[in-house]
């Protein structure tokens, strides 16, 4: 497997040696923007956001419908066509296979070819559109499995037939259409196709959204499961937080095209910095506990074809000021958190509880871009 | 999973959920009454599909009923019998307790003015060649026919500012394409109002839109809802919502009721096992990842391959696997860790448990302690 791999993997720029490679993040986004190019002008549909996946972690990317998170990532992979276009930015990409750091905003057709599934993989929102109707389970992932791997026939087979047991599939189901299985089990075949090449890094673009509670848990318990024996990192995208609250390592929230706010799960929770994350984490009900006051957030999000100027989140917020509309927008450091990496993108508002003295910022401006700049490499 | 002291012991008998007060009745008058309401729907070669048993359930002015199940449970099944689109099979819909019997257009129409149906999916429910001023405007011609043609376009902005989608003028012009989902299904919830019906029947009518949109139209909802004093059945899969939303909660298994009561007992401290996994299912953002990542395996996952008995028990006869409960047998117990013999041989009723809640289920005495215990008037437990 290993020979196959390395084989498959290295680029036409050089071979590349094993273990050489530095202990920075698995996939790092640095500004990237992508833009819709429409008749009407350009949509911004992710503007400068920088975003840094470790390698084993689960990166929680949250927002609503028509935010960028989608476009962000199938950004990074370059999946998108026109009218998409990327306006700037990198995406650096260091397996542990393959030693030196890889731009893929650079890559040829070829090399990107060789690099997606095999590295990068994806699971699909819509398990239903995604598998081919006139396909059994089994010939879609030996199709998988022999484009990106050089195995016989045979040995697809086998590994198809492994792919199963490892979502907890009957093989008996190899020989089944998508129609004949329940959404839950589409939806795992999907991650064992995702799976079927060993990638290291596994992009889930809402793979629970259209299931039952029931079934969600239980694969998301699963998703845990293969993460733990299989060590692959995680860029989870959802609209739904208080998934993520209990999923995800860190949580980074997209409005408008842009970061709100990055930070690990409980800091999200427990303090959030950003006002569209505060309003986010009281618009869904809770089951357990005391009945909590519910206000949702009124407003309908911005046309990125002509954004506001300033913050994206200002129309909306309870908190903004007029000096909203003059800032630009970055992540910076939280003044009063002790995680560097806890990031937000409103210089205003401090998390709950932690009152600081009118006119004083809650980001730490000189430090915080320092913060910032320490995750890259 | 059969325990031999609770085979033998001789469980003591509860009453059977007839004369149940709902939680909701406390809100208004009763208007619609479904009584063992059952659709059948024959799948071809002499298979049959059971998707709704023996269903019961009462709307009142004022009150909020929500519907909890999974997909195939029959939610949906029971939303189109009381809206008129489906005959029962069996039983009866009484509205402002006279039986109804919806056959022909004509009487198909009277009934609708009375009972409206919003669809899930702002999407596909609204006709993308016309205007938002032609979505209301037909049901208000239809329904309320002696108004005058100025009287119509009045009604018509009204509506849309009941739905607050304000100017009226503005998005009557509008086409379906040009409004964001949340402002679809406001469109959808004026069509319904259109008809100024007394009864509204929501079918999952927020789980097409966005999180931080959801609560917002929840909230509409709620307030045309007392505005209106409509009598609401709200069909969701999310159990959370209904805890805030609804008066009573109905949850619902293969067709079944399987447990009913006040929203806040049912959700805090569910009776029966499926309720039970349904709500240890849904997402604990206080939890932060405790339980998932500790593997806690559901009651239901027991088994392993919980998704296949989903699939087999919403959708007995389709898979036709060994899995399926027989027909006679509770249809929960090939997912359920507590089932005995008697549960896989015979469906328990409805049994109640206090004044205003009821559950189908043999254990549970084993499966809800606290709530068994509780129970009022209850007799002796012989332990």
């Amino acid at each position: 497997m290993t020979a196959e791999r390395s084989n498959r993997v290295s680029g036409p720029d050089g071979a590349r040696g094993q273990g050489d490679y530095a202990a920075g993040p698995l996939l790092s986004i640095r500004d990237l923007s992508v833009a819709y190019r429409t008749v009407a002008g350009d949509v911004r549909a992710v503007d400068h956001v920088s975003l840094d996946l470790q390698a084993g972690e689960i990166v929680g990317l949250v927002g609503e419908s028509g935010s960028g998170k989608s476009t962000l990532a199938y950004g990074a992979c370059r999946l998108l066509r026109p009218p998409a276009v990327i306006t700037s930015g990198s995406v650096r990409y260091q397996g542990r296979r393959m030693g030196t750091p890889t731009e893929i905003l650079e890559l040829s057709p070829d090399q990107l070819k060789s690099m997606r599934w095999r590295e990068i993989a994806i699971v699909f929102q819509s398990a239903m559109n995604a598998l081919n109707p006139v396909l059994n389970v089994a010939d879609q992932l030996t199709d998988v499995i022999r484009a990106h791997l050089q195995v016989t026939r045979t040995q697809a087979a086998q590994r198809a037939a492994g792919l199963l047991d490892l979502v907890a599939i009957p093989r008996a189901r190899l020989r089944s259409y998508p129609h004949e299985l329940s959404g839950g089990m589409r939806q795992r075949v999907m991650i064992a196709m995702a799976l079927a090449t060993e990638p290291e890094v596994v992009i889930m673009d809402e793979p629970t959204t259209a299931l039952d509670v029931v079934v969600q848990r239980e694969i998301l318990g699963q998703i845990l499961e293969l993460k733990e024996r299989l060590s692959f990192a995680i860029l989870f995208i959802t609209h739904d937080l208080s998934l993520l609250l209990e999923l995800a390592d860190r949580i980074a929230v997209m409005y408008g095209g842009q970061l709100m706010e990055v930070g690990t799960a409980s800091e999200v929770h427990y303090e959030p910095a950003h006002p569209y994350t505060k309003r986010l984490l009281t618009s869904f009900p809770s089951l357990r506990g005391p009945r909590r006051k519910l206000t949702g957030i009124p407003g309908t999000p911005p046309d990125l074809l002509d954004p506001p100027p300033g913050c994206p989140f200002l129309p909306r917020c309870s908190d903004g000021t007029e000096a909203c509309s003059r800032i630009e927008v970055t992540l910076a450091r939280v003044r009063t958190s002790a995680d560097p990496s806890h990031l937000t993108a409103c210089p205003f508002v401090l998390p709950d509880g932690q009152a600081g003295s009118a006119g004083e910022q809650a980001t730490v401006p000189a430090a915080g871009q320092a913060g910032a700049k320490e995750l890259s490499p | 999973m059969s325990s031999q002291p609770a085979d033998k012991r001789q469980p003591a008998p509860l009453d059977l959920a007839s004369d149940l007060a709902s939680p909701a009745a406390a809100r208004g008058r009763l208007v619609l009454e479904a009584a063992d309401l059952s659709k059948n729907f024959k799948l071809g070669r002499g298979q049959v599909l059971r998707a709704v048993r023996a269903v019961s359930l009462g709307l009142y002015r004022g009150a909020v009923v929500a519907l909890v199940g999974e997909s195939g449970s029959g939610k949906s099944t029971v939303a189109r019998l009381l809206a008129g689109q489906l005959h029962p099979s069996a039983g009866q819909i009484r509205l402002n307790g006279t039986p109804v019997e919806v056959s022909g257009r004509q009487a198909f129409r009277r009934y609708k003015s009375d009972v409206q149906l919003i669809f899930q999916d702002p999407f596909a429910s609204l006709n993308p060649v016309h205007t938002v001023r032609y979505h209301l405007e037909r049901p208000l011609g239809l329904h309320r026919g002696s108004l005058s043609r100025e009287q119509v376009h009045k009604e018509a902005a009204s509506l849309m500012e009941q739905v607050r989608l304000t100017p009226a003028d503005t998005f009557l012009a509008k086409y379906p394409h040009e409004l964001s989902g949340g402002q679809r299904q406001r469109v959808s919830f004026a069509r319904a109002l259109a008809a100024e019906p007394s009864v509204l029947l929501a079918d999952e009518p927020v789980s097409m839109l966005d999180v931080s949109i959801r609560l917002e139209m929840l909230n509409l909802l709620d307030d045309l809802r007392k505005r209106f004093e409509l009598a609401l059945l709200y069909i969701t899969h999310d159990i959370a919502s209904a805890r805030y939303f609804a008066d009573e909660v109905l949850v619902m298994y293969a067709g079944q009721i399987v447990e009913r009561g006040p929203a806040e007992d049912i959700t805090q401290e569910p009776a029966h096992p499926y309720t039970q996994l349904l709500v240890s299912s849904a997402p604990d953002p206080d939890d932060l990842g405790g339980a998932l990542r500790n593997g806690a395996r559901l009651p239901g996952a027991a088994d392993g391959d919980v998704d296949g008995a989903a699939w087999s028990g919403g959708r007995a006869g389709l898979a036709g696997a060994a899995a399926t409960p027989a027909a006679g047998a509770c249809q929960f117990s090939n997912r359920c860790p507590l089932a005995i013999d008697r549960c896989r041989a015979e469906a328990p009723p409805l049994l109640k448990v206090s004044a205003s809640r009821a559950a189908a289920c043999w254990r549970l005495d084993v499966a809800a302690p606290a709530v068994y215990a509780g129970r009022e008037g209850g007799g002796d437990i012989t332990s």
